[in-house]
């Protein structure tokens, strides 16, 4: 039996997120630590450049005997220019530091030098508390609030404002839509079809963009956009499912953080997009591998009715023969329009 | 499969056997058991894979399997406690062996190291081909880079595995040891959790000092030197080491083996080795001048084993997939390579919207028939994209009678559900005939069920069940395919042909270049075929214009008769293709 995937569109639960660096580094904040979106809780260096430096050769001396002239342990930090080895003989030759950096290994006349590499600055990428931590490597930060997961991202993440630019859920977004009451929030829109959007959005600018497909030929333009976007159901001109649209529309006008990470089946990590709000009364962790059930409310990812919101009216017995001809289980699924549909249990997914 | 079937009675005492084959997007287990004096597979099912969160443990797939099995084939196969009840009760319940095979691709990063660019890191870089995993770097020292730049190369990489050839068998080692010492370093720099495994196949007789140069920095394996010589390649050996180590690291990354292991003693097959294993065992039975191709279309990687000898030449893409990677083939093709195969008008914005839907949702299936034809569609690129990588590489025994195309082969298995679930027989021929272009006299066969990996994890404890099912209904033949090399004018006489059937009833015709002809030949059935191509095709029957008499035998399809020419040239304009599609696809039924 095929088994649908599951995607979060919550009202209210408890959101803890992992936030890792990713290399080794120092993690600068603290466990219970209250953070914003854009607090740094992290920072390390990515792809430092390594030199090989033939100590034994520049000072003139044999291999073993250069040894003794290193002026560093291997881990110590040296600045530009600082001596790494010598001074040997009458002419006071030395090793200097080609940069700034680190000894990392040394011996038999030759030395391994790490030049500081790019910073990397990691964010809490949402509001809440630091409730875990793992020594040089990650945050566990929990905020409770409305999450909506998505399918595709392009990479970026920020904070702002939501705010929604089109009036309904299969509403294309155009520049007329844009102004300036958009500049610094996260816009909500059915979808977008124009790569002249995008350059709209851009030129506001908007902190993030938030869709329910956009056509696969914006990739590129949507990849080098300066803001977080994200699809909630897929490519092409599908609505955003109404389960999102709907819930993203009770909470315009609230701060949220949208992560458009790529996403990663493995780790679980999809692009969301998770709104805090008060806590009020209870809220538990989302359920995961949820089951299909009578009455579970579902997606439908592909076509004919992609994008359609619906709920199971009854479960596979057997297999049936799709319009493609296909052989393949199948739910019937209650839509609002279409009433009673055969849709291939492989082709939905649980709204939980 | 019936050419040369195995209908030795079993001599010795039958075992019931369970295989189970975890694949990246489904998990598939099947029951044989000896029925009759043979050996039958009895049922086969399968689960979703749960390697992937939330589950993150694929035993919860396996279980799921073997139990929706066990109500299948109305039999006990676990216990009170779930455990798998091995070996077999006398009341029924049970197996008497298990065999594992492991198909999953996950993102294996791989760094090849060699000496010289167009000797040893050529023959690592081919060795890779033929095992899951993701080329993240290729560095060599004889390219003229610097030790500094292969240093911050293969730490930028972040591998999970290095693989270094370099060497010739009692060849110069100073420079190897040069390179190895970079390589030691780089791994040295990791922190220890993240140290990458180290696998050497190059100048064996320096195995024992690269041992000794990296023992301290991570797990070092030494498999055979994949360039015994400047002039030979050898890559044989180290390819089951090379997928032993891959399938090593994904269980590191992938929980749940651990319970599946204790049913097979620890035994575990990855998958493309097992398909393999089923070529070089056919490419044995046949014993033709003719090769044997398997294709495997997966939702982790294509997968073309081709033998020719002894030896199998194994292409493992897990760039080239139906899931999460589908849309990695337009790094490989332009998109109109993809929708000219399409027999119905859509936009290459729809084509390209797909793809990237297929990638976020890989388990899903097309439901409309345009989905249908836009996935079959990706297949037969799949397939095209993977070959011209592969068959050149290929070691043949003799001579290709078309240098521009495959060689003769004889059968050509097609594995996948793409073309198992295709839901006419004539299209899974079609999506073979179109993406492999084979030339010549051959076979299709389906690999209905989805076994190969299955089978070559069971060849080693049950050869006899191997030999046996191959023969059976479980790989139906498609039907025999007469594809002649060459080229006529659209309309004019490619072959004639006369089909004479057992009953004594024969079918005489003629079949026009640029068309398929389909002569009807039910499974099991066998018939003489006597054929004569114009001057401008040639069948691999003595030149252009030489015929022959053949015997044929029968399949899902029948006898196809493809006078489309070889290499296929499709029309340049859109509607021309979108009509010779639709036309091609009712011509063969499908």
């Amino acid at each position: 039996m095929d088994l649908p995937t599951q995607t979060h569109v919550a009202p209210l639960v408890i959101v803890r997120r992992r936030r890792a660096l990713p290399l080794p580094g120092t993690i600068t904040a603290r466990l219970n630590q209250k953070v914003q979106a854009g607090d740094l809780i992290g920072r390390t260096t990515l792809y430092p450049k390594h030199f090989l430096i033939d100590v034994a050769y520049h000072l003139g001396v044999p291999p073993k005997k250069a040894d003794q002239y290193f002026r560093y342990k291997a881990g110590d930090a040296v600045s530009h220019g600082d001596i790494l080895a010598g001074p040997v003989g009458w002419m006071r030759k030395v090793v200097r530091a080609p940069t700034g950096g680190r000894v990392i290994v040394q011996g038999e006349g030759r030395l391994v030098f790490e030049a500081v590499g790019e910073p990397f600055e990691l964010r809490a990428g949402l509001p809440g508390v630091v409730v875990g931590m793992e020594a040089e490597r990650s945050v566990t930060i929990e905020t409770i609030g409305a999450l909506v997961e998505a399918v595709w991202g392009n990479g970026r993440e920020e904070a702002g404002v939501l705010r929604m630019a089109t009036p309904s859920a299969d509403t294309e977004l155009t520049p007329e839509a844009i102004d300036i009451g958009l500049r610094s929030t996260i816009v909500v829109a059915g979808r977008v079809t124009r790569p002249d959007v995008l350059q709209a959005l851009a030129n506001l600018p908007v902190r993030g963009l938030m869709v329910g497909s956009m056509p696969a030929t914006l990739v590129p333009a949507a990849r080098e956009a300066h803001f977080a976007l994200a699809l909630t159901d897929g490519f092409g001109m599908r609505p955003m499912n109404s389960a999102a649209f709907e819930l993203l529309a009770t909470n315009v006008g609230r701060d949220a953080s949208l992560n458009a990470q790529p996403l990663n089946a493995w780790l679980g990590s999809r692009p969301e997009l998770v709104i805090p709000l008060p806590a009020v009364g209870t809220a538990d962790v989302p359920a995961e591998g949820v089951a299909p059930v009578v009455g579970r409310r579902v997606r439908i990812i592909r076509a004919p009715y992609a994008g359609k919101v619906g709920t199971i009216a009854s479960m596979p017995h057997g297999v049936a023969a799709l319009p493609s001809g296909l052989l393949a289980a199948c739910l019937e699924v209650e839509l609002t329009e279409e009433g009673m549909v055969l849709v291939p249990l492989a082709n939905v997914d649980i709204l939980e | 499969m019936s050419e040369r079937s195995a209908t030795a009675p079993i001599k010795q005492e039958p075992e019931s056997l369970l295989a189970v084959d975890v694949g990246t997007v489904s998990t598939r287990v099947a029951l044989f058991d000896v029925v009759e004096s043979q050996y039958r597979l009895l049922g086969v099912t399968t689960a979703p894979t749960t390697a992937e969160f939330p589950f993150l443990d694929v035993s919860e797939g396996i279980h799921h399997a073997v139990e929706t099995l066990s109500t299948i084939v109305a039999r006990g196969l676990l216990d009170d406690k779930g455990s798998l009840i091995l070996p077999s009760r006398p009341d029924g319940n049970g197996v008497d062996v298990a065999v594992l095979s492991f198909s999953l691709t996950a993102d294996v990063r791989t760094a090849l190291v060699g000496l010289l660019p167009e000797y040893s890191l050529r023959s690592v870089r081919n060795l890779a081909r033929s095992a899951p995993v993701r080329v993240a770097a290729e560095v060599s020292l004889g390219d003229g880079q610097s030790e500094e730049s292969l240093l911050d190369v293969l730490i930028r990489a972040r591998p999970d595995l290095i693989v270094i050839a370099g060497g010739t068998e009692g060849g110069a080692s100073q420079a190897l040891l040069q390179t190895l010492e970079v390589v030691g370093l780089s791994v040295h720099l990791f922190s220890v959790d993240s140290r990458p495994q180290i696998l050497f196949v190059g100048n064996g007789e320096v195995a024992d000092r690269v041992r000794e140069l990296l023992k301290d920095v991570g797990a070092v394996y030494v498999g055979p030197n994949v360039r015994p010589s400047l002039e030979i390649e050898s890559i044989d050996g180290s390819r089951t080491e090379l997928n032993h180590r891959v399938v090593e690291l994904l269980r590191t990354k992938i929980s749940g083996l651990d319970e599946p292991l204790s049913w097979t003693a620890g035994a575990l097959t990855p998958g493309a080795l097992g398909i393999g294993t089923i070529v070089r065992f056919l490419g044995q039975a046949y014993e033709g001048s003719k090769g044997v191709l398997a294709a495997s279309i997966g939702a982790g990687s294509t997968i073309l084993a081709a033998s020719f000898g002894p030896t199998v030449d194994l292409s493992v893409r897990p760039d080239l997939n139906l899931g999460r990677e589908t849309v990695g083939l337009l790094e490989h093709c332009a998109l109109e390579e993809i929708v000219r195969w399409l027999p119905v008008d859509l936009s290459d914005g729809q084509v390209r919207d797909y793809l990237y839907n297929k990638s976020l949702y890989p388990r899903s299936v097309p439901a409309t028939v345009e989905d249908l034809w836009i996935e079959q569609a990706v297949a037969r690129q799949l397939l095209r994209v993977a070959v011209q990588a592969a068959a050149p590489s290929w070691h043949l025994r003799r001579a290709r009678p078309w240098p521009a195309l495959l060689p003769l082969l004889e059968p050509i298995l097609g594995a996948g559900s793409v073309l198992a679930r295709a839901p006419r027989a004539g299209q899974a021929a079609l999506m073979l005939l179109d993406g492999l272009e084979p030339a010549g006299i051959t076979t299709l066969v389906l690999d209905a069920h989805g076994l190969l990996p299955l089978l070559g994890a069971a060849a080693r404890v049950n050869p006899l069940a191997v030999v046996q099912v191959l023969s059976s209904s479980s790989f139906p033949s498609l039907g025999t395919v007469v594809a002649p090399a060459g080229r006529g004018r659209h309309g004019e006489t490619a072959m004639r042909y006369t089909l004479a059937y057992e009953s004594g009833r024969q079918v005489r015709g003629q079949v026009l270049a640029g068309s398929i002809e389909v002569l009807p030949l039910p499974m099991g059935e066998k018939a003489r075929l006597a054929v004569q191509p114009s001057r401008r095709f040639d069948l691999g029957l003595g030149g252009a214009g030489h015929g022959g008499t053949i015997t044929v035998s029968g399949g899902l399809v029948g006898v196809i008769l493809d006078a489309r020419g070889r290499p296929l040239v499709l029309p340049t304009e859109r509607e021309k293709q979108r009509r010779a599609q639709e036309e091609w696809l009712m011509q063969i039924g499908a």
